[in-house]
C-alpha cells in the first residue's frame, strides 16, 4: 500500500508540475443533461408537434373533400399540398425510433415511412374492404400508401373518377383509414413525449447502454444507414446480392419528392448533430459534445468538412424525379452515395469512441 | 518453492464453495438477460477460434440445454455432488461456449474456464460437500499446501500480466483510454462529480497499474493480507460501478478469498487428520499448466507489428481495459464474371456487439469475408471477391485504413501466422 501511496503521490507532483501552465488540460464536464433538455424541447418534440398538425390537416382536408362522395380535381390538389408538407415534415422525426416510437408493428417509422408501397396489397385491401390495418403489412400504409393513392394514376382524372361515386365508397374509407392511423400514430408518440417520456429522457444522461445519449447515438446512426443503404442504395442497385438499378424502389415515388425527402432526411441529421437549426437557433448537441472531449475538436472539424462534401454533392443534381435520374445518369446519385458512405465512420465508431457510449449491454472485459 | 507440508483441505472446499455458487449465479443471469438467445441462438454467424471451427452454437433448444447442464453442474461443484463429475462437465460446457464465438471473449470467462479447469483436478469435494455424506470414506482434512498454492499463483499471474500489460506510454503518459472512460461516467452517484477533474485519469492509470502489479504480493503476505483485500474489494466495486464488466468483479472478489487461510495453529491442529494423496500425474499436469500461464501472455513478442493494433497474441493474455478500439468496415462482394460490386450491410447479418467487435480485429474481418463469400455464393454470385473499407481508430486517434481495399480478404486465412492482410499503423 505505500508502494501505491508513494507512486500515486510522485505521478500527482509530475503532473501538477508539468500543467500549471495556462494551456493545460482543462475538467472535461460537458452538461450532457442540458443537451438533453435542449434536443428535446428544441427538436424532437416541436417536430413531432409539426408533423402531428400536418397529419391532422391532412385528415381533415380529407374528410371534408370526400364528405359529398366525390373528389374533384382541386380537392385532390389540396390534399397532395397537405400530403406533401406531411411527407417533408416526416423526415424531421425520422431520428428518433426509441421510447415511445416502439410501437406494436415496429417502430413509427416503420410504420409510416415503409416504402416501396405493395400496391397490389392495398388494391386487395380495398376490394375486400379491410380498413383495419393492424398487422406487420406496413407497406399497405402509412406515407408510402398515400404516396400510391393520391398520385398512383396516370391522370388527375383517372384519381378523381377512382375516388367518386358509389362503386369508390371503399377506396374512399382506406384513404381515410390510412390518414386516421397516420395521425393516431404520430399523435400517440406526441403526447406521450410531452406527458411522460420528456422527463425520463432527461434523467438518463448517463452514457451506459440504455441511456438517452446511447439511444440518440444508436437512432442518429441507424436514420443515416437507413438513408444511405435504402433511400439511395437500393434503388441505385448498389447492394451485394443486386444485379441491376430499381428506380422504382424509392421513398415517395409516385409523387416524385423523394430526392427532395432525401435531402431533408440528411438536413435532419445534419441538424441533430451540430444543433444548428433551420430556424438560425444553436442548441448544444453532439458537436458541441465533441468540442468538450479529448480528440473531440479534430473530429467536429473531420465531420463538419464531410458533411460539406456531402452537401455539395446532394446540390450537383437538380431537383427531378429520382427514377428518371437513376435511370438516365446515376452518377451523380452513386458520387452522393460514396461521400455519404465517408461519413459513416466519423459519426459511428469515431463518435462513440471518443464520448465513450455503450452500444449494447454485454459485458466488456473486466478489471 | 513446492510446498509439501500439510495443511487443512478447509480453505480449497471453501473456494469450491464460492466458485460453484458465483458460477450458478452466473448462469442464471446470462439467461435472465436473454443473452443465450441473442448472443448464440439468433446470429447466423459466429467467429470460432483458428482450430475450433468445430465449435458450433447448438441452436434452439440445444443450447438452452447446454445452458442448463452447465447450472446444473455449477450447483454439483458448489455442494460438492458427484463432484468429480460435475468440475469436468462444467469445465467442457463452459469453455464449449466460449468457443463458440470469440465476439464474447472476456478475460474474465477465461479465467473462468482456467479455475473450473483447474478444480476438475483437485479434491476440493472431500470435505463440506454431498459427496462426503454419501461416501464417508471420501472425507479428508488435509491436502499438500501447493494444492492451494496454485490457485494463489493463477489468480496472481491474472494480475500481474494485467499490470504488465499496463505499463505503456498510451496508459501511463497519456492516461488513455481512461481520459475517455472516465469523463463519460460524470452521472454516477457520489463520485460522478470527481470524473471530470482533468488529472483523475492519470490518477486512475497509475493507481490500476499499482494495484494489478502489487496486490497478489500484499494478499499473499500475511501482514498486508487485510487491507489488500480492503484494496480488492474497493477497486473491483468501484470498476464495477463505473464500467459494463458484467459479473466480473464478483468473480474476483470471491476468488481471491484463496489467500486467506486458517491461522496457523488451526492449520497444524487440522492437517493431522487423514491426508489426501495427489497423484503423480495430476502434478504433473499442474506443473505443465503454470509453465503455459507464465509464457502465453508473451507470446506476442513472437509476432511482428503493434500488438494493438494487430491483436497477433492479444487474447488470452490477461490485456484488459487496456485500449479504447472502434471501427467502421465497409464490405463489397465482387461477382467474378460480371465485375459488379454490391456493398454488404452488415446489420443483415451480424448483431450490433459481433459487428462492433468485428470491424477493429483483423482475425475476425477475414472470417466475416469468408462468410460472404460463401454467403454470397449461394445466392448466385460467381466466384465471389470480398474485399473491405476499414477504418479503425484506436485511443481517440484519427481513423487509419487497417486493410488494403483491393485485397481479396476471402483468400486469407486465419490461424496463428500473423495477420498479413493488416495494413501497419
Amino acid at each position: 500500500m505505500r508502494r501505491a501511496q508513494l507512486a500515486l503521490g510522485v505521478a500527482m507532483v509530475l503532473l501538477t508540475v508539468s500543467c500549471t501552465d495556462n494551456s493545460g488540460p482543462v475538467d472535461s464536464n460537458f452538461d450532457r443533461t442540458g443537451m438533453l433538455t435542449a434536443i428535446a424541447d428544441k427538436i424532437i418534440i416541436p417536430s413531432y408537434n409539426s408533423a402531428s398538425a400536418a397529419a391532422a390537416v391532412l385528415t381533415t382536408k380529407c374528410q371534408g373533400a370526400l364528405a359529398d362522395q366525390t373528389l374533384d380535381v382541386t380537392e385532390l390538389s389540396e390534399l397532395r399540398d397537405a400530403a406533401r408538407v406531411l411527407m417533408r415534415r416526416t423526415q424531421q422525426i425520422a431520428s428518433f425510433n426509441f421510447g415511445p416510437a416502439e410501437g406494436d408493428f415496429g417502430t413509427l417509422m416503420q410504420e409510416i415511412g415503409t416504402f416501396p408501397c405493395d400496391t397490389s396489397g392495398v388494391e386487395s385491401r380495398i376490394g375486400s374492404a379491410d380498413t383495419l390495418l393492424t398487422d406487420f403489412r406496413r407497406d399497405t400504409r402509412g406515407l408510402a400508401a398515400l404516396d400510391y393513392l393520391l398520385w398512383g394514376s396516370q391522370s388527375d382524372e383517372q384519381i378523381t373518377a377512382l375516388f367518386s361515386g358509389a362503386q369508390a365508397a371503399s377506396r374512399r374509407a382506406y384513404l381515410q383509414a390510412v390518414m386516421i392511423r397516420l395521425l393516431a400514430e404520430l399523435e400517440s408518440v406526441r403526447t406521450q413525449w410531452q406527458l411522460t417520456y420528456r422527463s425520463i429522457f432527461i434523467s438518463r444522461s448517463g452514457t451506459d447502454a440504455g441511456s438517452s445519449v446511447s439511444l440518440l447515438f444508436n437512432e442518429l446512426n441507424k436514420s443515416f444507414e437507413l438513408l444511405k443503404n435504402f433511400k439511395l442504395g437500393l434503388p441505385l442497385g448498389l447492394r451485394a446480392g443486386q444485379t441491376t438499378t430499381e428506380p422504382t424502389k424509392i421513398e415517395a415515388y409516385y409523387s416524385g419528392l423523394s430526392y427532395e425527402l432525401l435531402g431533408l432526411h440528411f438536413s435532419s441529421i445534419e441538424e441533430i448533430w451540430s444543433g444548428r437549426l433551420s430556424d438560425g437557433t444553436v442548441i448544444p448537441s453532439f458537436r458541441d459534445y465533441l468540442l468538450a472531449v479529448v480528440n473531440g475538436p479534430r473530429l467536429v472539424e473531420d465531420t463538419e468538412a464531410q458533411m460539406v462534401r456531402i452537401d455539395a454533392a446532394y446540390g450537383t443534381v437538380s431537383q427531378s424525379q429520382m427514377d428518371v435520374l437513376i435511370r438516365t445518369n446515376p452518377q451523380a446519385l452513386v458520387a452522393l452515395h460514396t461521400e455519404m458512405q465517408k461519413l459513416t465512420r466519423f459519426i459511428k465508431s469515431e463518435m462513440s469512441s471518443l464520448l465513450g457510449i455503450s452500444i449494447t449491454y454485454s459485458s466488456g472485459d473486466g478489471d | 518453492m513446492i510446498d509439501h507440508r500439510p495443511m487443512s483441505l478447509a480453505p480449497l472446499a471453501i473456494l469450491r464453495i464460492t466458485f460453484g455458487t458465483v458460477m450458478v449465479i452466473s448462469c442464471a443471469r446470462f439467461a435472465w438477460l436473454g443473452w443465450i438467445k441473442e448472443q448464440y441462438i439468433d446470429p447466423v454467424v459466429h467467429f470460432p477460434y483458428a482450430g475450433f471451427e468445430w465449435v458450433v452454437s447448438l441452436g434452439d433448444p440445444g443450447m438452452y440445454v447446454l445452458f442448463g447442464v452447465m447450472a446444473l453442474a455449477a450447483a454439483g461443484v458448489a455442494l460438492g455432488a458427484w463432484y468429480r463429475i460435475s468440475s469436468v462437465v462444467f469445465f467442457l460446457s463452459f469453455t464449449y461456449v466460449e468457443l463458440i464465438d470469440k465476439t464474447y471473449y472476456l478475460n474474465h470467462y477465461y479465467f473462468v474456464s482456467i479455475a473450473a479447469f483447474l478444480f476438475c483436478l483437485v479434491p476440493a469435494h472431500r470435505m463440506f460437500s454431498i459427496d462426503v455424506m454419501r461416501k464417508p470414506e471420501l472425507r479428508a482434512d488435509a491436502m499438500p499446501r501447493w494444492v492451494l498454492d496454485v490457485f494463489k499463483l493463477q489468480i496472481a499471474i491474472v494480475y500481474v500480466f494485467a499490470g504488465l500489460a499496463k505499463i505503456n506510454h498510451a496508459w501511463l503518459i497519456d492516461a488513455m483510454p481512461l481520459r475517455i472512460w472516465l469523463p463519460a461516467q460524470s452521472d454516477l452517484p457520489l463520485i460522478g462529480p470527481l470524473m471530470t477533474l482533468w488529472w483523475l485519469p492519470w490518477v486512475f492509470s497509475w493507481a490500476g497499474m499499482v494495484f494489478d502489479c502489487s496486490v497478489p504480493f500484499l494478499l499473499w503476505n500475511r501482514r498486508t493480507r487485510p487491507y489488500a483485500y480492503a484494496a480488492v474489494i474497493v477497486f473491483h466495486l468501484i470498476t464495477g460501478m463505473m464500467f459494463q464488466i458484467g459479473v466480473f468483479p464478483l468473480v474476483m472478489i470471491a476468488m481471491t478469498l484463496v489467500y486467506f487461510e486458517p491461522g496457523a495453529a488451526r492449520t497444524e491442529h487440522s492437517s493431522s487428520g487423514i491426508p489426501v494423496r495427489m497423484p503423480r500425474p495430476l502434478t504433473i499436469i499442474l506443473a505443465v499448466h503454470v509453465v503455459v500461464q507464465l509464457v502465453l501472455p508473451w507470446r506476442f513478442l513472437a509476432y511482428p507489428g503493434d500488438l494493438f493494433w494487430n491483436e497477433d497474441g492479444y487474447r488470452f493474455s490477461w490485456r484488459v481495459m487496456l485500449m479504447e478500439k472502434a471501427g467502421t468496415a465497409m464490405f463489397t462482394v465482387w461477382d467474378g464474371k460480371t465485375g459488379r460490386g454490391g456493398i454488404v450491410d452488415n446489420s443483415q447479418f451480424l448483431n450490433a456487439h459481433q459487428e462492433k467487435q468485428m470491424s477493429m480485429q483483423p482475425d475476425m474481418i477475414v472470417q466475416y469475408a469468408g462468410f460472404l463469400r460463401n454467403e454470397f455464393a449461394r445466392r448466385g454470385v460467381t466466384r465471389p471477391r470480398v474485399t473491405a473499407d476499414v477504418w479503425v481508430t484506436l485511443n481517440g486517434a484519427p481513423a487509419r485504413r487497417m486493410v488494403d481495399p483491393q485485397r481479396d480478404l476471402a483468400q486469407d486465412e486465419i490461424g496463428i501466422g500473423p495477420s498479413a492482410w493488416v495494413l501497419a499503423r
